[in-house]
Parts: structure tokens; C-alpha cells; sequence
């Protein structure tokens, strides 16, 4: 089974959403053990976090 | 500086020595030169040259020849003789290589320049010294490793011959020799990363965005457990942020995946890059592929 090797330092710059794009576009899910936040925390980028819509 | 300056080739000891021969050479980087005579013999300066920054590479010489032409003498009309130049040095020399060496080498050494420094038997360190910069190098000259294609039915090392043409007389003639007290083997020769080998298993194309690769020891078997972070772009054709990022796919197979540009994207046709596997502990090379160079196809 395929295992990922882990991101580049290059991709440090990118927001979430842009590495998980990339993620989904190479389809690294399919690697053994995948986790994308995981290995996305390697490099710094963190899910972010949403915030609570205010009540009325 | 050194007890031998003057003419005294009957006088102190030191300098009846004779320079034992060559068993070793240094292959530097054209811009290395070391600024004291302790970094010329440093220990530590030499080991980091040869798995950091990889600006020295250690070849084990197993036959060499001394291929420098000889003076041009001429005889004046009053019969007087006079020597007309001062022929540079030139050698050939084969080392101890495997075979997957030797095909590394053939890629390398390819006519570049370098600067040479040598290693006798008697662990003499001999290069040159450079009054006007004061500094210590290597000598200067261009390499060619040259292969006979054919496997050679005695003495193998003879399949590839690497050939020397120096670029100054007047650095042999400020030739500087001093002793380490350290010797090359086994500090140095320890010292060397061990040799991977990487060839493609696919082509990179712009739609894909990634080549496949099969990575072994040497001639050996598979290379497995590398990571994105052991692969290295080493040039490119003025590309900016490439990025790799590798999958393992077992028994030595690896895919990677190279972009471009600062929003990722994949290479395009006539995009070409040199990559190799270095890898490390901390900053130091343990093990190191040759280069693989990728031309981005249609």
C-alpha cells in the first residue's frame, strides 16, 4: 500500500483550502493511514476554525 | 613557510622527504580554497565538505599515469639549448569504482573544472598555495571520465579512465605539502555518503505532474522509507517554489509529485528540472542518488 511521504515546506504559504484542493486533486486520501490535517499541521497549516454565528 | 624554500636538497632532513605516490584524490568544487593552514588540514573542514555541503568528493586512485608533454628545448644558432615553455600537467587515472560508480561518474565528470588535491601513500596532503589571495586550494583543471564501454577482461577499473588537464604551471610550482594527522582512510572514506541509485520508471508529462522513480542501493536492492523531505531540486530551468511531494510505493518505487509557483501548479512542456535523493541526518548526507534530470513532455 502506498504511503505518503509527507508536504513540502514550499507549501507552508498556502491556506487550508488550498492544500486540501491539492490533496483531493492527487488524491493522496487513497495512501495508507492518510490524515490531511495531520500531516497539513506538519507544515503549519491548521484547519481554521469556524466561528459561531452570532445570535439575534 | 616551508623549510624547503631554498635550495638545500643536501642539507636539512625535512627536505630530503620524497613525495610518496598518489593513492588519493580530492575532487573540489572550482571555489574551494581553505583561508589557514589549519583548515587545510582540518579534520572536521574536510568531512563537512564531503557530507554537507558536498563541495569535495574522494576518489581511491588505482592507477594513474603522468601524461604531461615535455619541454620544447631548441638550440640557438650559437649551439646554446634553451627551454621554450613550461608544459602544464596533465594525468590520467583510474579508480576504484563499481560499476554504478563509474556510470555516475561518466555523468559528472564531464569536462568541468575543478580543483585537485592529492593524497600519497605516506598521507601527504599535496595542493597549492595561492600568495596573492593567500589561500590553500586544490589545483585547477578540467576532468573527463572517459568509458571503454566494454567490460575489460583484466583489471576492470581500466573500463573508465578519468582524464586531467590541469590549467597552471605556477601552481605546481607553489605546490604546498603538509601532513594531516588524520588519515584518509578510514576518517574520510567513512565519511562518504553511500551511493543510491535513482532512474525513472515513467515520463513526467504536464497533464500527470509527476514521474514515478526506482530507487536502490547502488547496483543493490531496493531503497525503501524515503520521504518528500529527502528529495532535492538541484537546478531548474528558472522555475520558482518546486515543490515535491512524494508517495512510497514500496519496495523501492516512489512517486513524485512536482509543482511549480506559488499557487501550485504542475510543470508545463519545456519546463526541465535536476532532481536527486539526499538523505539526511540533521545536515549531514548519509545517503545520496546521482542526479536525475526531468524534461517536461506534451
Amino acid at each position: 500500500m502506498a504511503k505518503f511521504g509527507g508536504w513540502s515546506d514550499v507549501y507552508k504559504h498556502l491556506s487550508y483550502d488550498q492544500l486540501k484542493e491539492l490533496s483531493d486533486k492527487k488524491g493522496y486520501d487513497k495512501c495508507e493511514g492518510y490524515d490531511f490535517d495531520k500531516e497539513a499541521k506538519k507544515i503549519g497549516i491548521k484547519k481554521p476554525i469556524k466561528k459561531k454565528k452570532e445570535s439575534d | 613557510m616551508s623549510l624547503c624554500n631554498s635550495v638545500l636538497p643536501a642539507g636539512a632532513v625535512e627536505c630530503q622527504k620524497r613525495l610518496a605516490k598518489a593513492k588519493y584524490m580530492l575532487i573540489n568544487d572550482v571555489n574551494l580554497s581553505y583561508g589557514t593552514e589549519a583548515d587545510f588540514l582540518s579534520l572536521a573542514e574536510h568531512i563537512s565538505n564531503i557530507n554537507e555541503s558536498r563541495t569535495s568528493h574522494l576518489v581511491e586512485i588505482i592507477g594513474y599515469e603522468n601524461t604531461t608533454d615535455d619541454p620544447n628545448i631548441i638550440t640557438l644558432p650559437n649551439t646554446e639549448k634553451q627551454i621554450s615553455n613550461e608544459p602544464i600537467p596533465s594525468m590520467t587515472f583510474n579508480a576504484s569504482l563499481s560499476f554504478c560508480d563509474s556510470q555516475q561518474l561518466l555523468k559528472t565528470l564531464n569536462g568541468s573544472t575543478y580543483r585537485v588535491e592529492f593524497f600519497t601513500e605516506d598521507g601527504e596532503k599535496l595542493a597549492t598555495f595561492d600568495e596573492g589571495d593567500q589561500v590553500f586550494k586544490g589545483f585547477k583543471a578540467s576532468i573527463k571520465a572517459l568509458t571503454k564501454g566494454i567490460p575489460v577482461e583484466a583489471d576492470p577499473e581500466k573500463m573508465v579512465t578519468m582524464y586531467v588537464f590541469f590549467k597552471q604551471y605556477e601552481e605546481f610550482v607553489n605546490s604546498f605539502v603538509a601532513v594531516p594527522e588524520w588519515g584518509v582512510y578510514p576518517e574520510l572514506v567513512n565519511a562518504v555518503p553511500v551511493g543510491l541509485n535513482m532512474r525513472a520508471t515513467s515520463k513526467y508529462t504536464s497533464a500527470g505532474g509527476s514521474i514515478t522513480v526506482k530507487v536502490t542501493e547502488r547496483c543493490g536492492d531496493a531503497f525503501t522509507g524515503l520521504a518528500t523531505a529527502d528529495f532535492v531540486a538541484l537546478r531548474s530551468s528558472d522555475l520558482s517554489d518546486i515543490a515535491f511531494t512524494v508517495v512510497d510505493d514500496g519496495n523501492g518505487a516512489y512517486t513524485v509529485d512536482i509543482n511549480k509557483d506559488a499557487v501550485p501548479v504542475n510543470l508545463e512542456v519545456g519546463d526541465s528540472v535536476v532532481i536527486q535523493v539526499q538523505k539526511k541526518t540533521s545536515s549531514v548526507i548519509d545517503y545520496i542518488s546521482g542526479e536525475l534530470v526531468i524534461n517536461v513532455l506534451a
